[in-house]
C-alpha cells in the first residue's frame, strides 16, 4: 500500500500509455517507457518536451528496479547516456525518499556509485582534497553531452544538453566537476566491486582486465593489491630458503688425498678410498688444489666408482695459473683451486679414481721434441702436487637462486601486468605525462 | 588472506618443498659431472 501511495500515474500525451511517477514532487522530467516521449512532469497537462522515439534501449537496469547498495534500498528512476565524443557511458539515477539521489555510472562494464557533494572540494595546488583524500587531475575540461534519456530526473534534461566536465582521480575514486551556465556541481564516484553491483541489481560483473583493454581513469590496478599482498609471503619464503640453505649446505667428514704430477709428463692415475656413504642419496664436494701450478695447467678428472655396482659419477677440474708483465704492468689469470660438486650419489662404498695430467705453458725450461705426439715438451719442471679434499654434502647455491627466482616469478609477472595496466590507464590522462608519482599512486589502496 | 594470496602461498610452499627435496637428495641441475676426456678444452692464458 505504501508503495502505491508513493507512485502517481500520468497518461502519456503521445501514446496514452500509463506512466508511473515514482518520485512525485521531485521529478521535473520523465520519459514514457512505451514510446520514449519526454514529458514535463511539472506541467499539470503533462506537456511534451520532445519526442525521442528511437529510445528503445535495452537497459542493464530496467527503470523501476530496486536494489540494496551499501545498506540502502535504491530505485532506478532515470537513465541517461552521455558522451564526450570519445567515450560513452550510462548514468542511472537512483532514488530513495529518505536518503535522496545517487548516480550509478556504468562504463566499459565497470560500475561506480556517485554521490553529489554539497560543498566544493579544497584546492591544493593542482589537486583537490575531499575529506582528507587527495585527488589528482586526470581529464581536463571536456564537454559531456546527453545523447539518450529515459525516466525521471530532478532537472529538465533533454538530449543534447551539455556540461563542461573535469575529472580528478585517486585509485577507486573519481571526483567530477560539471559546469554549465547556472551552476557547478561536484560528484564523487566510487568504483563498485563486481560482487556489490551484482548483489544489488543483478547485472553482469565487470570484465577482467587483459592487456589491450582500456581501464577507467579511476580503476585501481587489480595487480597492485596482489603484489602488496604477496611481498610478505615472498619475504617469508626467502627467509625459509636461507634457513634451509644453512641447514642442508654443510659438508662433513672431509678426507684428504694427494698425488704428484710432472708437467708435460704422463697422466697419473690413482685410486683412493674407501669413501663410505651411509645415507640414501647425497652430494659430494671435491676441492682440487694445485698450489704449485704456474705458467701451466692441470687436468684433473675425478670419478666416484661404486665398488658394488661399478657405477661411476664423474667430474672434471682444470686448475691453471698464468702471469706475466706487459706495458700495463703485472698480470695474472687462472685459478689454482676448483671446487667440484657431484650430485645424488646413492649410498654405498666408493673409490675415488683420479686422473691428472699437468702441462707447462711458456718459454722457460728445456724444450725437447716428442715424436709420439709431435709437440715440444719441457723438461726439468718440478712436479706439481694435486691435493684433493673430499667431503660429504654440498652447498648448491644455484638451487637457492633458482628457488628465489621461482618465488619471485609470480610477483614479477604481476608487476609487469601492473605496469601494462597503468600504462593503459595513464595513456588517457590529459596534461603532463605520467611520471614516477603516478606509478606510486597506482599502488595506493583504494 | 585473499584467494590469490593463498594460492601464491601454496606456490611458495611448493617451491620450498622442491628445494627441500633436492637438498635432502643432494640434487642440483647445475651440479658438476660428466667426464670431459676427449672434449675440446681451451688452455693457455687469454690475456690480450
Amino acid at each position: 500500500m505504501a508503495e502505491e501511495d508513493s507512485v502517481r500515474a500520468l497518461s502519456c500525451p503521445a501514446c496514452g500509455g500509463t506512466i508511473a511517477l515514482r518520485a512525485a514532487g521531485y521529478t521535473v522530467t520523465l520519459a514514457c517507457e512505451y514510446c520514449g516521449t519526454l514529458i514535463d512532469a511539472t506541467d499539470p497537462a503533462a506537456r511534451i518536451i520532445t519526442r525521442y522515439n528511437e529510445m528503445q534501449a535495452s537497459l542493464a537496469i530496467p527503470l523501476g528496479t530496486r536494489g540494496t547498495l551499501r545498506g540502502v534500498e535504491w530505485e532506478a528512476i532515470g537513465w541517461l547516456q552521455r558522451s564526450d565524443g570519445w567515450a560513452i557511458w550510462d548514468e542511472y539515477l537512483l532514488f530513495n525518499p529518505y536518503v535522496g539521489y545517487r548516480w550509478l555510472i556504468a562504463q566499459n562494464g565497470q560500475w561506480s556509485l556517485g554521490t553529489m557533494l554539497t560543498a566544493a572540494p579544497q584546492r591544493d595546488g593542482p589537486d583537490r582534497v575531499v575529506a582528507g583524500r587527495r585527488f589528482t587531475p586526470f581529464y581536463s575540461v571536456t564537454t559531456a553531452r546527453v545523447t539518450r534519456v529515459a525516466g525521471e530526473f530532478y532537472w529538465r534534461v533533454k538530449p543534447g544538453e551539455e556540461v563542461r566536465a573535469s575529472d580528478y582521480v585517486r585509485p577507486g575514486f573519481m571526483l567530477s566537476l560539471e559546469q554549465d551556465d547556472r551552476e557547478n556541481s561536484w560528484t564523487i564516484s566510487e568504483l563498485l566491486t563486481g560482487r556489490e553491483i551484482r548483489a544489488a541489481f543483478d547485472v553482469d560483473p565487470p570484465p577482467v582486465w587483459i592487456p589491450g583493454m582500456t581501464p577507467l581513469a579511476h580503476q585501481p590496478s587489480p595487480y597492485a593489491r596482489r603484489i602488496k599482498g604477496w611481498w610478505p609471503i615472498a619475504a617469508l619464503s626467502f627467509v625459509a630458503l636461507l634457513v634451509l640453505l644453512t641447514l642442508f649446505g654443510r659438508t662433513m667428514q672431509p678426507q684428504m688425498f694427494s698425488l704428484s704430477v710432472t708437467p708435460d709428463g704422463p697422466t697419473v692415475s690413482q685410486t683412493f678410498g674407501p669413501i663410505v656413504l651411509p645415507l640414501g642419496k647425497q652430494a659430494m664436494t671435491v676441492e682440487a688444489m694445485t698450489p704449485g701450478v704456474e705458467q701451466g695447467w692441470v687436468d684433473i678428472d675425478v670419478a666416484f666408482v661404486n665398488r658394488k655396482t661399478q657405477d661411476s659419477y664423474d667430474a672434471y677440474a682444470l686448475n691453471e695459473h698464468y702471469s706475466g708483465r706487459d706495458s700495463d704492468g703485472y698480470w695474472s689469470e687462472g685459478a689454482r683451486s676448483q671446487t667440484l660438486k657431484v650430485a645424488s650419489l646413492p649410498a654405498g662404498t666408493y673409490d675415488l679414481v683420479v686422473d691428472a695430467q699437468a702441462h707447462h705453458w711458456g718459454s722457460s725450461g728445456n724444450w725437447t721434441f716428442d715424436a709420439s705426439s709431435s709437440t715440444y715438451k719441457t723438461e726439468g719442471q718440478p712436479p706439481i702436487e694435486v691435493n684433493l679434499t673430499v667431503a660429504r654434502g654440498a652447498r648448491f647455491t644455484s638451487n637457492f637462486w633458482l628457488a628465489v627466482l621461482m618465488i619471485l616469478l609470480p610477483p614479477l609477472f604481476m608487476l609487469v601486468l601492473h605496469i601494462l595496466f597503468e600504462n593503459a590507464r595513464l595513456a588517457q590522462k590529459d596534461g603532463s605525462p605520467a611520471d614516477a608519482d603516478d606509478w606510486l599512486r597506482g599502488m595506493e589502496a583504494p | 588472506m585473499s584467494r590469490s594470496s593463498f594460492l601464491y602461498a601454496l606456490w611458495c610452499l611448493g617451491v620450498l618443498g622442491l628445494y627441500l627435496t633436492a637438498a635432502a637428495q643432494g640434487y642440483s641441475p647445475f651440479a658438476d659431472g660428466g667426464r670431459t676426456a676427449g672434449a675440446a678444452r681451451a688452455y693457455g692464458p687469454t690475456h690480450k
